[in-house]
């Protein structure tokens, strides 16, 4: 629901309009933007989040380590493994165990295989509020792929809960390996096919090029993370930055654009498919044999631990103190939404209204992850 | 826009129309649920099946539930889970840490109802083998009109 909130003239004299857009999904999330125009140029745009705020962490305080595994997940539903997978590590570090290298390499399987979900999920919204439906069909028709292999891995299709202190739950299937190579090899043909209807699209270009524009040195300024970033022409990425499970032994690309747009935004995601494609062929043609478990105490130690993951839509970092119990004293969890919640302003000030559906998904803002 | 620019452009357009034209011809992925069902692979994480035989009715699994949906009931001497599936989220945690291997995951994920206490399974309605369904359909990507789902190999054709 759009709703005008006030009119009023403006220091230069001309009348200006604020409007409201959400909370109600109109577009911008289950989250609030009060945008203040002049004629149809946005001059003010301020976020005003906590619509679907659900106190986590304090939650996290109540509940024991192992359940407090599909709370962690529940933020980001279709980014569930990497926001697990920085809270495990948390954990681990503060018990001292580590898990076997089989475990690692499937960490990242289901870790990439999110990834490419998560961004297939945002081409598909993207697409939507940019008014080409067919954009919207077919990311989630071809996500089906991968929801299928890792239904296959975990037995679950988006909330896994898959990875815990010790290692993961289950070994790699009978028949994953060759599956997983046909279905990659095959997405990353469609990815061609989205080129050559969207990307390559005049008009999508028209409305993506130049619109949005953040600069490289404000990226970095205001803390932006992930594609955001990436897009923005900063070559950051925890991965590579302090590699963490098996990525050390993993050859891959961080994809950057130079440009800052919204074009390169989205560009860079497309990138990152097809890297994480590549990764996902390597990880189950090295994968070390062994266990893929070790045991670990449901006991979190005393003292205080610190760690981070690439998740889909940047860093998310976990900190965690113990207390000797079972249960979490404290856990701090930011995610890659909360941190790029401070750019949706310098993105969207001096565009066109029109645009702004455009420079808004280009950021991939999940306020379900930002609120927490 | 220069004469170039625009044969360029109309050249884009087209190719844009073109490759959305083409898939006029590809199967498509969606089937006619619950007429026509996807095959869920052995290891998927649905209701659960419990095994009266081998429970002991320690309550571990009561415990170890994120979302306190077992509840210890008595039958007769012994004691036994129920479960509220209003509240499940299907982590199989409870199967996981059962000692005495007495659940177990099936692969039947159809679980609703029209009422809140038809919800809610008893340790009988747990015993249940799940019921066979007629799935039949599986995801391809090696048909040659792209991905789809296509019948299984032995599926009995369709009426
Ligand atoms: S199902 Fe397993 S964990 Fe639950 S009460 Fe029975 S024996 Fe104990
Ligand atoms: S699957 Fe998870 S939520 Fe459901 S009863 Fe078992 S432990 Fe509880």
């Amino acid at each position: 629901m759009t709703s005008v909130v006030s009119s009023e003239p403006s220091e230069s004299g001309s009348q200006t309009l604020t409007i409201s857009v959400g909370p109600q999904h109109s577009g911008s999330g289950h989250m609030r933007l009060i945008i203040e125009m002049d004629g149809d140029i946005i001059i003010r745009a301020s976020p005003d989040p906590g619509y679907v705020h659900r106190g986590t962490e304090k939650i996290y305080e109540l509940r024991n380590i192992i359940k407090n595994i599909p709370v962690i997940e529940r933020p980001a539903i279709i980014d569930a493994s990497n926001l697990n997978h920085a809270y495990i590590r948390a954990v681990e570090e503060l018990q001292g165990i580590e898990a076997p290298p089989r475990a690692q390499y499937l960490r990242c399987l289901l870790n990439e295989m999110n990834r490419i979900t998560s961004h297939l999920y945002w081409l598909s919204i993207f697409g939507v509020f940019l008014g080409h439906t067919t954009m919207f069909m077919w990311p989630l028709g071809d996500r089906e792929l991968i929801v299928d292999l890792q239904e296959k891995l975990t037995g679950a299709r988006i909330t896994h809960s898959y990875i815990v202190p010790g290692g993961v739950r289950r070994d790699l299937p009978q028949g994953m390996k060759e599956e997983a190579i046909k279905r990659t090899q095959y997405l990353e043909k469609r990815l061609e096919e989205y080129d050559k209807i969207f990307f390559e699209n005049p008009i999508f270009t028209a409305r993506a090029k130049g619109v949005g524009k953040l600069s490289r040195d404000e990226a970095v300024k205001l803390g932006a993370v992930g594609p955001a970033l990436r897009g923005s022409g900063v070559d950051y990425d925890v991965r590579k930055d302090e590699p963490y499970a098996a990525y050390p032994e993993l050859d891959f690309n961080v994809c950057t654009r130079q440009e800052g747009d919204s074009y390169a935004r989205s560009m860079a995601r497309i990138d990152e498919i097809r890297e994480s494609c590549k990764l996902i062929r390597q990880i189950v043609q090295k994968i070390p044999s062994g266990p893929f478990r070790r045991k670990a105490p449901i006991v979190v130690p005393r003292g205080e631990s610190y760690s981070r993951v690439e998740s889909a839509r940047g860093e998310c970092s976990v900190y965690l103190i113990g207390d000797g119990g079972d249960k979490p004293y404290r856990l701090r969890f930011i995610t890659g939404s909360y941190r790029n919640m401070a750019i949706i302003a310098p993105v969207l000030i001096g565009g066109h209204m029109a645009d702004m559906p455009t420079a808004w998904w280009s950021i991939d803002y999940w306020p379900v992850e930002a609120d927490r | 826009m220069t004469v170039k620019g625009s044969i360029k452009a109309v050249a884009d357009i087209w190719t844009a129309y073109y490759s959305g034209l083409r898939h006029l011809f590809h199967r498509s992925y969606t089937l006619r649920f619950p007429e026509q069902r996807l095959v869920v692979e052995k290891g998927y994480r649905g209701r659960h099946l419990l095994h009266l035989d081998r429970c002991t009715g320690c309550g571990i699994c009561a415990w170890i539930c994120p979302e306190k949906c077992i509840t210890i009931v008595p039958r007769g001497e012994r004691w036994y889970p129920q479960y509220f599936y209003g509240r499940c989220c299907f982590c199989h945690f409870c199967t996981d840490y059962c000692p005495e291997y007495a659940l177990e995951e099936t692969v039947e994920f159809d679980l609703a109802e029209y009422t809140r206490d038809r919800l809610v399974w008893s340790p009988e309605r747990l015993a249940r083998p799940p019921a066979g369904k007629n799935d039949k359909y599986v995801f391809s990507v090696e048909t040659p009109r792209g991905a789809s789902n296509i019948p299984r190999v032995g599926a009995k054709p369709e009426k």
